[in-house]
Parts: C-alpha cells; structure tokens; sequence
C-alpha cells in the first residue's frame, strides 16, 4: 500500500512540475472535443428544432396555388376535396388567400418600403389550424379581428428590420393597418421570395391576417385563390394531390401543385441540414484529429523524458504495471481536465452556434442542450488518447534491458533519425544555420506529427475562411454587377405586363423623384443542355444608358441569350453554342403558353446568380411582347435619394414593388456579416489550437535539448542566437505544417464550393476565393504565430542552470 | 590552430575565491581559493566528489558566480562582469570539455568541430584538419551515434580546439572512458598544454594526476596543496587504473 501511496505523491510531484504543459495539453484535448461536439451538435439541433417547430405549427403536406389572378368563392376549393375519392386520406384542409403586395414599415429614421406576401386565413380559432402563426412578439389575432385593419408581420422581418413589437405599416394602395405583432410560420421560417433569393428576411415582408381582411384588402371580396392539405399517416399524398389538382381543374381553373418538400422554405430549412452537417463534420473532425495528433505526440514527449526513471525502475525490480503508473497518472491528470475543458469549449462554441442558427434560421422552438450523447463518445476518445499517449514510451521502455534504459552519456546516443540525409546536401550558412534542420530530421516522428497536427488545424482555418471569403466574394461580385453604373439604380416592378406607353407607366418616370429610366420584361424561362437550369429572363435595350449586364470577354453575336457563367457551366455550354430555351409566350392582354426556341449564348455575364439571365429587346417578338414591359429600371434623379423614389411610386397604382436593384445582396451582405464575425469567433479557437500546440511542441523541445543550449552558452553562444535558431526550427514548422494546411484547406474550399454548396445553393455560382485579409490571416498565424512560440522559453533560457544542465547524465 | 599567449604568461588568477550555496545553512562550495595556470601547463585539480573542484572550474570557465573573490582569466576580471561580457568572455578566452561530450547528435563529428570555431566567429578552420590531429580523420562524415565513447570525446576536444581560445576546461574528460581511451585523451589535452594553452583538467582519478606539471588537491573546498605530482611527472606509458 505504501509504495502505491508514494507512486501517486510522485504523480502529484509531477503534476505540480508540468502543470503548465498539462494544462496546455488539456486545452489542446479540449479544444479539439469541445470544438467537434459543438459544431457536430448543431445537426441534431436543427433537426430537433425543425421537427418541433414544423410539429407546433402544423405544416401542409400538400399546397395548391390557382393559376395566375384565378380565384374561386370561398369554400368552393373545400368543397372540392368533399368529392375526392380517398377523403379518408385527407386531415386537414384551409382556404386562404395569397396575394403579393407592398409594406411601408418606414420609421422616424429609416425607410423601409419592401415587396411582401399576404396571407390571408381563417382566424376564427386566432389562427389557421395549418401553417399556424406562431407569436413570437406582441399579440395574437382573434376571431374579432376578422376584416380589422389589423394584421401579423413575419417576426424575421420586423427582427432584421428592429421595428418594434406593434406598430403600423401601410400597404398597397395607401391603407393603414396595425400590426399587433410578429409572427412565425413555415412558409416564412426561411425567406425565399420568388425561389430566387434566400435569406430575404429584410427585403420582403410576409404579412398575416384575417381572410375577410386580406380579401378587402386586395378588392378580391369572398375570394380565395390557395388551399393547403395536411395527409394522414397512412395516406398517399400524391394520389391526394393529383385528386385534389383534377376536382379543381374540373371546375375550369388551373392550380400548381406544390408538395411540402418543394417549398423552398422546407427544403432549405429541412433538407439542408445534411449538407451543412457534412461541412461542419469535415471541419469538427479536422480539428479533432489535430488535436488528438498534438495531444499524442505532446505527452508521448513528456512521458519519454521518463525514460531513465523507468529503466532504473526496472533495475530494481519494480513491476511493468506500477512502472506505468505515473506516467499514466499524468495522462489521467490531462485526460480529466481535458474532458472538463471539452464540456466548456463544447458550450461555448454550441452558444456560438446557436446564435447564428437563430439568427438564420429564426424558429418557434429551438432545441439546443448540450449534447451529451455525442460528447460522450467524443470525450471518451479525448479521454483515452492520453493514456494511449503516455502509455507508449513506457510500452518501449519496458520492452529493452533495463542497462539500455538508465545507460547514459554517449552509450545513449540516439540515431539522427534522417539527419544522415542532409550530410550530402550543403545547406548555405555556418552550423547554426544547420542545427535547425538537422534538429527537425533527428526526430522525424516527432517533426512529422507537429506538423501534421498544425497543418489540420489550419487546414480548418483555410477551409472556414476561405469559404466564408468565396461566399461574401460571390456577394460581392453579384452586387458589383448588379449596379454597374448606377449603383442607386431601382428596380420597379409593376403590376403586371404592361406597356410601355400606359398612363400608369409613364406615370412612373414622370415622378419628380425618378431620372432616367428604361424597360425591361422579365420572364421566366427554362433552358436544357447537360441539365435542366430555370433562368430568370430580362429582355432589354442593351444599348440603354442607364444599366446593361456586364459581359466577361466578348459577345458572340449581337442577339442571344446572355448566361452566367454557373448557369453556361451546369449546361455544358460555351459562348456561341446553340441551346434550346423554352419561354413563354403571350397570347393574350394577360395570358401567356410556353414555347421551344433554339437560342445562341451570345455571352456570359459577371453575375453570379446562376438563374440571372438577359436577352436583347429584340426578343420581345420572340415572346410576342413588343412594346410591353414588366420592369422598369429607374435612376433616382438628382437631389433624390433611393428612398424618395420608394416613396413617391409607392403611391402609384401601376407599381407592384419599387426596391434598389443592390437591396437583395445588400441585405444578405448584412446578414454575412453577422455569420463572419461568429464564423471568425470559431475560428479563433482553431487558432488557439494552433498556437497551443505550437507553445507546447516547443516548451518540450526546449526541456529535450537543454543540454545542448547549456553546451552553446558555455561556448558563449549568445541565448539571442539559440532563441532564433528555435525560431527557424519552429518556422521551418510552421512552413511546412500553413503549406500543407493551406493546400488541404483549399481542397475544403473546393469541395464546399463545388459540391456541397452546388446541392445546398445551386443557383449561386460560387468561386472559390482567399481575400488578402485571409491569406495574411493565414500567414501571420500559421507561420509567424508558431515561429515565435519559443520565444515563451527565453526567460528559461536566461536561467538556466548551466553547471547543473551541463553534468545532468539524462 | 589555437591562439595560445607565450608559455609562462598568467592566464588564470583566482584570488581569494569562495563560493557558498543555500540560502538557510550555507554550504561553501570554496573557501579562499587562490590559484594562478600559466600558459603552457597542464594542471590537474584532484579531489574526492563534493571537495568542490567542478564549483572551481565552473568558476573559472564563468559558468557560474563567485560569491567573493576574484578570477582574472586571460586578462579579464570575471568577477564582476555582465551576462553580455561574459558570454563575450567565453566566446573568446575558454574552451571547455565534459565528462559526457556535450556534443551535438545533429551534426557529424566534422560540422560538431566546425560549430566550435563558428561560435567564436574564426573563420579559415579546417575541421578535417583538427579531427585528423586528434585522431579522427577517417571519421569526419560521421555522426555522434556512430562513433564509440573515446571517439567522441575526441570530437569534443577537437570542438575545444576549433574555438582557438587560449584556455582549455575538462571536467573528469575521461569519466566515461575505458583504460585506454583515456589515456590516448590525456595524450590529447598534454599536446594542447605543449603547444602553449593553458589546461585545466578536474578530476577524482588520482592516476591522472601523475603525468600533470601541476597537481592542486581540493578537500571541502579549500586548496590542501599544490605543486608537482608527489613522485614526480610519469609517463603516459606508466599509467593504469
């Protein structure tokens, strides 16, 4: 018992002399799990939270949407499901109706005059049973509310906007209307307006009320125009859908069809989270296996500086199992605070997380605990590696004579590892230019390891802020191309296609507020080569002064279609090529059929948005719309700000919506910023890791070559010259570890550009970018930040016992 | 190959030396020490382990404080320099030679000899030169690991030699050599005195002292006596332990 008893006095004896590269080490474990638990939790949160939230607030299974301006009465689409054949399928059913329109939430000191959506539904209940209104701020809507001035705002809006709690708003046509509060619902738990921009959140507005209200509202008295279905368990909601679809078209209206999966709120919201998972599981698990590295190789080194106290252990004849206790004790000691600093690092990143998805992806219910579960088989490996780690030199202690394990002096000498290879290749400069290099080859496991471990770690970094960099770049360069000339250029979309001559038109660059202006008509179009790719068409005068697409070289003829360059790539096609577009064509003052048409890429533009497409003004005969126009590009003119112009066709019946053509990327501009700088916090714990380990490889370095700093400084090397032949051995590190980190990062920039990003975003053409602030970042940290780590051991190196140092045997 | 002053010339003067350990009891490492090495001589300092003959060459190399006294080594007051001058100091005036070599298993025995004159800042030394003058000519390429005890200690002495420095310090330079290593050795450090360095060689090895000019004997740090070897100067030849 006493000898156990003075083995763990030895351990704590040990603890008190390491206690710094213990802690560090522990850090370096728990950072490295901390960081894999936070990031990976974030999957099971969000399906957690998607499920609970979608669960609460009772999403459709089935949507269908009348064709065009059709409405029908109101309860004529529930009574249309009644003569279905599989009722029985059928759970829930809601008539609603949904109509664009445009907000006014301007406040004291900000304009805000955004496009939106109203939804108008049964309130009868205080909401729809299907598609719910959550409340997350201000108050509900009764059933005394139906047909009151008084409406809901989607709480992401009035969040990113900071409008208060309740207010008023004024819409379309110049009504008024209270909005008692901000509400979430499914449809609006990610803001994709149109299916072309996401994270829309503070350009367009969802606006909830009453069905009697948004049906006053919108002059469509009694009318509804969309039904959503819930399906039972057991029913098959395509034969419902298609059932459904054929008793409406029987009653002589055309209707879209949209299942749950195709909403694109859902699909970003819930299918997404897999895509991403797999993005931060890459990341988590670099890290990890960095850290786990640099913890290996970190208590590897300190155990072996044991080596001789095995030996003569040995010598006297104490068991292999009590030899390994101390060591292992030290491992017990950094596993334990390794585990502790895990939980924290996991918390916090987990918080961190937490505030960007809320942020993000605002929802009734999330779900974020702590992640037991998965932290437990996460801690458990942290949790081993370093008895593993400490383990292994006793293994190898253990295994030789004991006289070969206390043998000292030259009997001692160890091999130079692949210092041999450097004898024949003449490096310029005296021995202590050598002695750095040589050191690195004498240990090559060693080098091998810390470098690996540093080169994961920023492979992490390159990886995070490279991707980060490509995503705010294609922002950038969307916006860039998108105001060309005129950056205050708006983009006024009118109430539906139009010529250009009507009052209501002119009426728009007759406004005081408005300079230049011109048309264009916008229509959607499809285009087929390696693939299927929906384009958004703008067809206009190229040869307009106010704002034409920018062109990347040069056009291949004068008329054509103009293409992004993601778009030409997904279709396999070049500039010149032939394709066959498939758009609309009008056939009546608002009717329209589709036809096929074989169109050449006349050129490619700078925008990134893969579905963000342009043709010249002569093909309006090829859509049969000479003359008429949807959009208008409007320059404020001088002395007027964007928002007078807002202001001023706000008013305008001919109107549908005036917003700056930058507003989409300004505002998702805005939100990166807030992901960056959460991003960026991640970042430095990685950084942290980096360093840690950097700190550590070279405090244990400097204890393992003491000796040979005593000799230096006996020969009256100055410490200034060993310190910087530490510092080129730990550049030389830091070199190869940013070099290797900085190819394996890139390969992650890729492959989240190209194919994670390709399935979660497909219609922005994403290029895999390093701004300089990264590529500085990078080198600063990665090289310069692991060079000067000895310089934490010049004060040791000040005080050295040299006498002592010099005679030590081991 | 060294920058040796005119045999006879004083290069080590330790007067009135002592050194004390401990901040409760004090334990006096030296008392008292006065000692004068020309050039030229080969002093050999005996005393049994804790008389405190490494405290003295520790003293006189500048690896470590007096706590009084003073040691002029090669003209220069030791006793109360800068950290600055005496690393200068060391640089330029002492070698010095351990009982376990100290020598660098990253470079070859000849880029260990280079690191010598490279850290005293000589430039023209051939290191194949100084290790074929002790012996290793053939060895030049080879690393530490591969070469035997004796071998290595003769790429530390030929270090001591590469610095050029007028003074040479062995603390027990044959401790961990068999019979025969250690006298080809000794043989080393007498040629160096020959050629006109001063050679200080701390040991507890009786034996050794036979064939120095010089015997000062150490016991509980005081100098108890000092002169020729008792049954005058032997031969390498006659030595054996």
């Amino acid at each position: 018992m006493k000898d156990w008893i003075l083995l763990l006095r030895w351990s704590w004896r040990d603890l008190r002399k390491y206690w710094v590269k213990v802690i560090a080490i522990a850090l370096v474990i728990g950072i490295g799990t901390g960081s894999y638990a936070g990031l990976t939790s974030t999957a099971n949160w969000r399906r957690e939270s998607n499920t609970a939230s979608l669960d609460l607030l009772n999403m459709y299974d089935i949507r269908l949407q009348l064709a065009g301006e059709s409405s029908m009465p109101t309860g004529e689409l529930v009574a249309a499901i009644g003569g279905i054949e599989h009722l029985g399928w059928v759970k829930g059913s809601e008539e609603r109706l949904v109509r664009p329109t445009q907000v006014d939430a301007s406040t004291d000191g900000k304009t805000i005059l955004v496009p939106g959506l109203m939804v108008g539904a049964d309130i009868t209940n205080g909401g729809p049973d299907i598609n719910g209104w959550y409340i997350e701020t201000g108050s509900a809507l009764t059933a005394a509310d139906r047909g009151a001035p008084i409406v809901l705002l989607d709480y992401s809006f009035l969040a990113h906007n900071d409008l208060a709690a309740s207010g008023a708003i004024t819409i379309s046509g110049g009504e008024e209307l209270t909005y008692a509060g901000g509400a979430m619902t499914p449809e609006f738990f990610m803001v994709v307006p149109d299916n072309t921009s996401t994270f829309a959140q503070g350009t367009y507005a969802g606006v909830f009320t009453s069905l009697e209200t948004a049906q006053r509202l919108t002059g469509m008295e009694g009318a509804v125009n969309d039904l959503i279905v819930t399906v039972t368990s057991d029913g098959d909601r395509d034969v419902v859908a298609a059932e459904i679809e054929d008793a409406i078209t029987a009653r002589g209206v055309g209707v879209d069809v949209m299942m749950k999966e195709d909403d694109p709120a859902y699909r970003i919201l819930v299918e997404d989270v897999e895509n991403d998972q797999e993005m931060f599981g890459v990341f988590a698990f670099l890290i990890f296996v960095g850290a786990v590295m640099g913890a290996f190789n970190l208590i590897t080194r300190l155990s072996e500086a044991q080596r001789r106290e095995i030996g003569i252990s040995m010598a006297l004849g104490v068991s292999p199992r009590k030899i390994a206790l101390r060591p292992l004790l030290v491992g017990a000691q950094i596993a334990l605070l390794g585990v502790v600093f895990g939980v924290l690092v996991g918390v916090l990143i987990g918080q961190l997380m937490r505030s960007v998805l809320v942020t993000f992806l605002p929802l009734p219910i999330w779900t974020t605990e702590f992640q037991w579960n998965l932290f437990f088989w996460v801690a458990v490996v942290g949790f081993v590696i370093p008895f593993f780690a400490a383990a292994y030199p006793v293994w190898r202690a253990v295994r030789v004579k004991p006289i070969e394990a206390i043998r000292t002096g030259h009997l001692a000498a160890r091999g130079g590892g692949l210092a041999p290879l450097l004898k024949r290749i003449p490096l310029p400069g005296d021995t202590f230019a050598q002695l750095p290099f040589r050191n690195l080859l004498r240990a090559p496991r060693r080098a091998i390891l810390t470098t690996l471990a540093i080169a994961a770690v920023m492979a992490v970094l390159v990886g995070f802020l490279g991707s980060i960099d490509s995503f705010v770049g294609a922002i950038d360069r969307g916006a860039t191309a998108i105001k060309g000339d005129s950056p205050d250029r708006l983009v006024v979309t009118l109430e539906g296609v139009l010529p250009v001559d009507a009052p209501g038109v002119a009426a728009i660059a007759g406004a005081d507020s408005v300079g230049e202006t011109s048309f264009a008509l916008q229509i959607g179009a499809k285009v087929t080569g390696d693939e299927e790719v929906d384009l958004l068409v703008e067809i206009l005068d190229l040869d307009n002064e106010l704002w034409q697409p920018a062109i990347i070289g040069e056009s291949a003829a004068e008329r054509g279609l103009i293409l992004s360059e993601a778009a030409a790539k997904d279709l396999g096609v070049a500039v010149g090529d032939t394709i066959d577009l498939t758009h609309p064509v009008r056939t009546g003052p608002t009717t329209f059929t589709f036809a096929g048409s074989e169109i050449v890429v006349a050129a490619l533009h700078e925008n990134p948005l893969r579905f963000a497409a342009y043709m010249d003004d002569s093909a309006l005969e090829l859509v049969n719309a000479v003359g008429l126009a949807n959009i208008v590009y409007a320059n404020p003119a001088p002395g007027y700000g964007a928002a007078d112009v807002q202001r001023e066709l706000f008013a305008l019946d001919a109107v549908s919506s005036a917003q700056k053509a930058s507003a989409s990327a300004d505002a998702l501009d805005e939100l990166m910023a807030q992901f960056v700088g959460i991003l960026q916090a991640v970042a430095l714990f990685v950084l942290l890791l980096a360093v840690l380990m950097a700190f550590n490889s070279a405090s244990i370095s400097f204890e393992e070559r003491q000796r040979e700093h005593a000799t230096m400084f006996a020969y009256g090397v100055p410490v200034k010259k060993a310190l910087r032949m530490a510092v080129v051995e730990n550049t030389l590190i830091g070199v190869a570890a940013t070099s290797i980190g900085f190819g394996g990062g890139l390969g992650m920039v890729w492959w989240v550009v190209n194919v994670t990003a390709k399935e979660t975003m497909p219609d922005i053409g994403l290029a895999m970018e390093l701004s300089p602030t990264t590529l500085g970042t990078i080198v600063g940290l990665g090289i310069l930040a692991v060079a000067v780590a000895p310089v934490f051991t010049v004060r040791r190196m000040r005080h050295m016992d040299l006498p002592g140092t010099l005679r030590v045997m081991e | 190959m060294t920058t040796c002053m005119a045999k006879g010339h004083t290069m080590i003067e330790l007067h009135k030396v002592s050194k004390q350990f401990g901040n409760g009891v004090p334990i006096v490492a030296l008392a008292d020490v006065d000692l004068s090495v020309k050039a030229g001589e080969f002093v050999v300092v005996l005393g049994p382990s804790g008389s405190g003959k490494t405290t003295l060459l520790n003293m006189i190399g500048a690896l470590d404080n007096p706590s009084g006294g003073s040691i002029v080594v090669d003209g220069f007051d030791i006793s109360n320099a800068t950290r600055k001058e005496l690393f200068e100091f060391r640089r330029t005036s002492v070698s010095f030679i351990f009982q376990s070599f100290n020598i660098f298993p990253g470079l070859t025995a000849a880029e260990n000899v280079q690191f010598g004159a490279d850290a005293t800042g000589r430039d023209g030394v051939d290191p194949g030169l100084i290790l074929e003058s002790v012996g290793l000519g053939e060895r030049v390429d080879q690393f530490p690991h591969e070469l035997s005890g004796g071998e290595q200690q003769r790429v530390a002495i030929a270090r001591a030699l590469a610095t050029g420095n007028p003074v040479m310090l062995a603390d027990e330079p044959t401790g961990e050599l068999d019979f025969t290593t250690g006298v080809q050795i000794l043989d080393l450090l007498q040629q160096q005195a020959k050629e006109g360095q001063a050679v200080l060689v701390v040991t507890h090895n009786r034996e050794i002292s036979r064939v120095a000019d010089r015997v000062v004997e150490l016991s509980s740090g005081r100098i108890v006596s000092d002169g020729p070897p008792a049954e005058g100067k032997a031969q390498l030849a006659e030595l054996h332990w």
